[in-house]
């Protein structure tokens, strides 16, 4: 919070004012009309004031000073996947239909998923790692249990 | 016969093939996340999961035990199963729900011992 100020003049809480006229039972269309009117203007006269304080954020970070604020949105939080029923009456065939090419776009996003986490230490690549020979074919595994910092080891 | 069937043993590190159930994502430190249920594996999912990396680095499968038809049978059990409990010490005790335990081979064979082992199983790796 910034411990000095700077002049601003009067300034009028907008929000605060549009909020209790519009809570009025009697407003006359002509008050909003009038109002509507200033409110433009005052917007108007602030310019542009998200790339303003923009322009602050990166002046007081060359000067050393703490990137407080930041108008810019920051990393997107990670998702996690919802299935949201909404109680929409369809016959039991549209339900279906609509439940299978549900689980078919998951499926397809699920089969894209790829966290590389074949490729780094886990407790067990911390042990000497027992290899099985690739080529197997059919469904069966062709090895077990591979890291990067557990390949190489012995043959069972 | 299919892995569906009453009474058949499933392989918990399996291919990626149409018909097998999908059981756990690898994550990225390593261990599997297991599904709280398992998916049915289609044609399409795995031609997308092709696509990409070796599907059997990135995820999960089982399949029906092929018993002595698999070549890591070892005339009495699953060796893979063996090595996976030889290795249990190396891993912290987890509990964990796995939706196909029931009717695991490795489970069957060595109970909860290889339970906190196979998390962290992953059935091949890919290249980078």
């Amino acid at each position: 919070m910034a411990t000095g100020g700077f002049p601003t003049g009067v300034g009028i809480l907008y929000g605060v004012v549009i909020s209790e006229l519009l809570g009025r039972e009697s407003v006359s269309v002509r008050e909003l009309e009038t109002l509507r009117e200033q409110v433009r203007d005052a917007v108007g006269a602030q310019g542009d004031l998200v790339a303003a304080l923009n322009s602050l954020d990166a002046a007081i970070a060359q000067r050393g000073g703490g990137a407080e604020t930041s108008v810019a949105p920051g990393p997107r939080p990670p998702h996690r996947y919802w299935h949201i029923g909404t109680a929409v009456p369809v016959d039991a065939q549209t339900a279906d239909r609509i439940a299978e090419r549900l689980k078919a776009v998951v499926m397809d996003e699920i089969a894209r998923i790829d966290t590389g986490g074949d490729l780094v230490a886990t407790p067990l690549a911390a042990k000497e790692f027992w290899g099985f020979q690739p080529g197997l074919g059919g469904s069966v595994a062709g090895f077990f249990i591979s890291s990067a910092a557990g390949s190489g080891g012995l043959p069972v | 016969m299919t892995h569906r069937e009453a009474g058949r043993a499933l392989c918990p590190s399996a291919r990626c093939a149409p018909g097998n159930l999908l059981i756990g994502i690898v994550q990225g430190d390593g261990g599997v996340a297991l599904l709280a249920e398992p998916m049915a594996v289609t044609a399409q999912f795995v031609a997308t999961a092709r696509e990409g990396r070796t599907p059997e680095a990135r995820f999960r499968f089982a399949d029906a035990c092929h018993r002595g038809g698999c070549a890591k049978w070892d005339g009495a059990g699953c060796s893979v199963a063996a090595a996976a409990r030889a290795m249990a010490d190396q891993v912290p005790a987890a509990s964990f729900d796995c939706a196909i335990r029931a009717a695991c081979q490795w489970h069957r064979e060595y109970g909860a011992e290889v339970c906190g082992t196979c998390r962290w199983i992953v059935t091949e790796r890919a290249p980078t």
